[in-house]
């Protein structure tokens, strides 16, 4: 595990949902490079898929800015050790 | 206009769709700099937006790499300068 403490950066998630990706971005840090962005936000991704439904998506990296439209409750964005992860799940399709 | 070339990597886009996204993002970057990511993908996203139809996502910067599910016909990962642009359609399914 991480010596390093996650910092939120903006978020409009549950508690329990926020602290499920802390703990999930930590766990993909045990397995994978901090090199291996997309691995990583893959292993996020399909774990979110798998417990809180499908539609997430999921950006890892040391340099990005992005805009989106997510579900409400349903965003999050933090930085653990030297990366950024936004977690979010877009709107459904009308 | 900027001189630099786009240089798509990776689309399931409509020709049309993909040189509107290019165009899309040179215009953005002739509005702000460089380092300013956040408000070059603003940019872009809500020209789709209004265009296409809501919903769409944008990520704009030089190093980061993520995984999402798309709505067909709506991905477009290209590089610009010395950005990369990623722009789709997200969708639940």
């Amino acid at each position: 595990m991480l010596e390093g403490k996650a910092v939120i950066g903006e978020t409009d998630m549950l508690q329990t949902m926020q602290q499920d990706a802390l703990n999930l971005a930590s766990k993909a840090l045990d397995f994978f490079d901090v090199t291996e962005a997309t691995d990583i936000a893959r292993f996020i991704k399909k774990e979110f898929d798998r417990t809180h439904g499908p539609g997430w998506q999921c950006i890892v990296g040391t340099d990005f800015g992005s805009f989106v439209t997510h579900c409400c409750g349903c965003f999050i964005y933090f930085c653990i050790g030297s990366l950024a992860i936004l977690l979010f799940r877009g709107s459904p399709p009308p | 206009m900027l001189e630099g070339k786009a240089m798509v990597k990776e689309t399931d886009m409509s020709p049309k769709m993909q040189i509107h996204a290019m165009a899309s993002a040179s215009q953005a970057l002739d509005l702000y700099d460089v380092y300013d990511c956040i408000s070059i993908a603003a940019h872009i996203k809500k020209e789709f937006d209004s265009v296409y139809g809501n919903g769409w996502q944008c990520v704009v910067g030089s190093n980061f790499g993520c995984y999402f599910t798309h709505s067909s016909g709506t991905f477009i990962y290209f590089a610009l300068e010395t950005l990369n642009f990623l722009i789709f359609k997200g969708t639940s399914s």
